[in-house]
């Protein structure tokens, strides 16, 4: 160490010791912000501060790049997790709806001869006939929305109007909101570029999105004023797709597990509970993305984004 | 229903697998044919073709050792007038396109009697798709 100006200054270099073992404390406890004071004169022990000062930046943008990174694994490996769970359920899935649709078959085949047959002591039991069929066809429909889930990998993405599957879904469900009286707001940007995709996966998506906000609405009071907002616009690459509703929203104990499959919290016999994990399974399909956003004063936003056709797909 | 529908010397095959499914899918034919034969797998039902001629075959598409989509291609190279009806499992898989490619009427499984005797119906009375 070098002195200036004769006799060390002995208080300053102490002070500045004491200084810098607090700045090294700290960053032992995890604290990353402390800095020792700094004379500004070349000294020894302004030196020594500057080191020490240059250490704890250091080390503080080295842990916060270390955390960014952490996270950012941390996403990763949940995204290859809800991946590696909605392939293993889509086999085992086509499984089951195979061998389902034996039974199933003998069912509606068995009911519907019954039901032509004239005879008294069936027509006597026609309500009860009835009921088998319907039964049937219930389960059939969880069989059929369980085999959309389990859909082999043949799906062509072609260049497709972004508004055109929303607005084919809407055709779908679009009378059931009009019973409901639920209004639907429109928020579509103009001159949009065509997105890649599979227009009839794509339209999937929004029938499930549409028919959950529909169903978080139907429980609403009377008095309440039902809105549907669908909002579509064109934001770095992608086409980005809003739907919100104001219903009662997620609970946050449930926002983790909604696009989980086979999770619902409709009522038994309503939903499947693979509306949301069908959907993110086709988004993701088109190397897009499908998030869900609490609406403040209540309901649900889902935001879906399509890569734009043409436009590099962010690994 | 059964006697104005039916057309004297119609002959359909049924192949399934599923005994009871074969066994439903043969009553409702019988409303449409005056000889309905029913097989438990692709082999016998390409054995009964060779044998003789069918104006209907019905078969399903997942079968064992011999599938659905051998028969139908071994009718559209032999039998190209017989008409045929594939029952699929997954109406969108590469199999289901090669079938209907190859002039089959698909019926979605699980069906009922009413919508089989509208596939039949419609196989026997229309055109038989173009092979593309």
């Amino acid at each position: 160490m070098m002195k200036r100006d004769g006799s060390p200054a002995r208080g300053e270099l102490e002070s500045t010791l004491a200084a810098a073992t607090e700045v090294l404390t700290a960053i032992a406890s995890g604290r990353f912000d402390v800095r020792a004071p700094r004379l500004g004169d070349g000294s020894a022990a302004d030196t020594l501060a500057f080191l020490v000062n240059a250490t704890a930046e250091e080390v503080e943008h080295l842990v916060s790049e270390v955390e960014r990174e952490h996270k950012q694994l941390e996403r990763a490996h949940e995204h290859l997790l809800q991946s590696a769970k909605l392939a293993a359920l889509g086999h085992l899935a086509g499984g089951i709806a195979h061998e389902l649709n034996q039974p199933l078959t003998v069912i509606q085949m068995v009911t519907d001869l019954l039901r032509e047959q004239g005879d008294a002591k069936i027509a006597d039991r026609r309500a009860d006939l009835d009921l088998v069929h319907g039964a049937a066809r219930d389960m059939a429909r969880i069989v059929g929305s369980v085999r959309m889930f389990a859909r082999p990998s043949a799906f062509e993405l072609v260049r497709t109007p972004p508004l055109v599957p929303l607005e084919d879904a809407l055709l779908l469900v679009g009378e059931d909101l009009k019973q409901l009286g639920i209004a639907i707001m429109r928020h579509i940007a103009g001159d949009l570029p065509c997105v890649s995709g599979d227009p009839e996966r794509l339209k999937q998506v929004f029938v499930n999105l549409l028919t959950n906000a529909r169903d978080a609405l139907r429980d609403t009071p009377d008095a309440t004023r039902r809105e549907i907002s669908i909002a579509l616009h064109g934001a770095d690459g992608c086409a980005e797709y809003a739907i919100a509703d104001n219903g009662s929203g997620v609970a946050p104990q449930h926002a983790e597990r909604i696009f989980d499959p086979f999770f619902t919290t409709k009522p038994v016999g309503q939903g499947t509970g693979l509306g949301l994990s069908v959907a993110l399974g086709i988004v993701r399909d088109h190397g897009g993305e499908l998030r869900h956003e609490q609406v403040p004063g209540g309901g649900a936003r889902f935001v879906v984004r399509i890569p734009v056709a043409g436009a590099e797909v962010e690994p | 229903m059964t006697s104005e529908t039916r057309k004297p010397g119609t002959r359909v095959l049924v192949a399934d697998d599923e005994e009871l499914v074969r066994t439903l899918i043969g009553r409702v034919a019988e409303e449409f044919a005056t000889t309905v034969v029913l097989v438990a797998g692709g082999r016998e039902a390409l054995a009964a073709l060779e044998a003789s001629e069918f104006d209907l075959v019905i078969t399903d598409i997942r079968m064992p050792i011999v599938d659905g989509l051998a028969v139908v291609r071994w009718l559209h190279s032999h039998r190209p007038h017989t008409r045929i009806i594939a029952i699929t499992g997954f109406a969108a898989s590469d199999t289901e396109h090669a079938v209907a490619a190859l002039g089959a009427y698909l019926l979605d499984k699980p069906f009922g009697a009413r919508e089989l005797r509208d596939a039949i119906e419609h196989a026997l009375s229309a055109e038989k798709p173009q092979a593309r």
